[in-house]
């Protein structure tokens, strides 16, 4: 399993679990491209950009405005945002 | 977990790179050579000879348990976790670093020699677990 792939599962985890049965009929997830996440950064209503890897590999080099919670540490000690409708959006190396 | 907003940046940090955008970081990595891994036949031979080797498996549970271990005196130290941790590793003996497919033993490898271990005391797995078992070594299995 790549880390692309184990991030989909995480992503596939956290959204699956919704409230809302009609949540739960459409897509999980969308997903997002570069140009439209560097625009919607400049945004008010910028996501919550998570970067699901290693503190080590986020010190190394990551996205600004990111922040790092290592996807076996999700919901666990790493606080998850309390709003359930606030958009979010999870990285990791990318392809390769 | 009950989010409906959720959207994966699928380039991720190569995509975001590759586009010409900025990047943060909080460390540098001390870059010294030879950054270059051992090969499973290197590890064998180390194993099985008098230096007192430590495997050091910086892989999750999970992937310990699908893609099992290499046989050996062995430290778990998660990469998610080792920036806190490593100050429990010993310094006086030789480590070898290893994961699943061998890319994120080198960033291990790389921190850990940022963090001043001896670089004649470490090294790490070239391809990993997975290069272990293609090149006809044994693997235990994890509960």
């Amino acid at each position: 399993m790549s880390f692309s792939e184990k991030l989909l599962a995480v992503v596939l985890a956290v959204a699956l679990f919704t409230g809302s049965g009609l949540a739960k009929a459409q897509a999980a997830y969308e997903i997002v491209s570069t140009e439209e996440l560097t625009e919607w950064m400049k945004k008010p209503d910028k996501p919550y950009l998570v970067f699901a890897l290693s503190p080590i590999e986020f010190s190394i080099s990551h996205i600004p405005g990111s922040v790092c919670i290592p996807l076996e540490l999700m919901d666990n000690y790493y606080k998850m945002p309390d709003d359930l409708g606030k958009p979010m959006v999870f990285y990791c190396h990318g392809p390769g | 977990m009950g989010y409906i907003r959720i959207y994966w940046y699928r380039e991720g940090l190569k995509g975001w790179e590759e586009a010409g955008l900025p990047t943060g970081k909080t460390i540098d990595l001390m870059q010294q050579e030879p950054v270059a891994g051992i090969s499973p036949q290197e590890l064998q031979e180390k194993l099985a000879g008098s230096e007192g080797v430590f495997l050091l498996d910086i892989r999750d549970d999970n992937s310990r348990a699908q893609f099992g271990a290499i046989p050996g005196k062995t430290l778990h130290y998660p990469l998610f976790r080792l920036h806190k941790l490593y100050s429990e590793l010993p310094r006086n003996r030789n480590l070898v670093v290893y994961d699943i497919r061998g890319k994120q033993a080198p960033i291990a490898f790389q921190y850990l020699l940022t963090v001043h271990f001896d670089p004649a005391m470490i090294t790490w797995l070239d391809g990993g677990v997975e290069n272990w078992k293609k090149s006809g070594f044994a693997s235990n299995s994890i509960e």
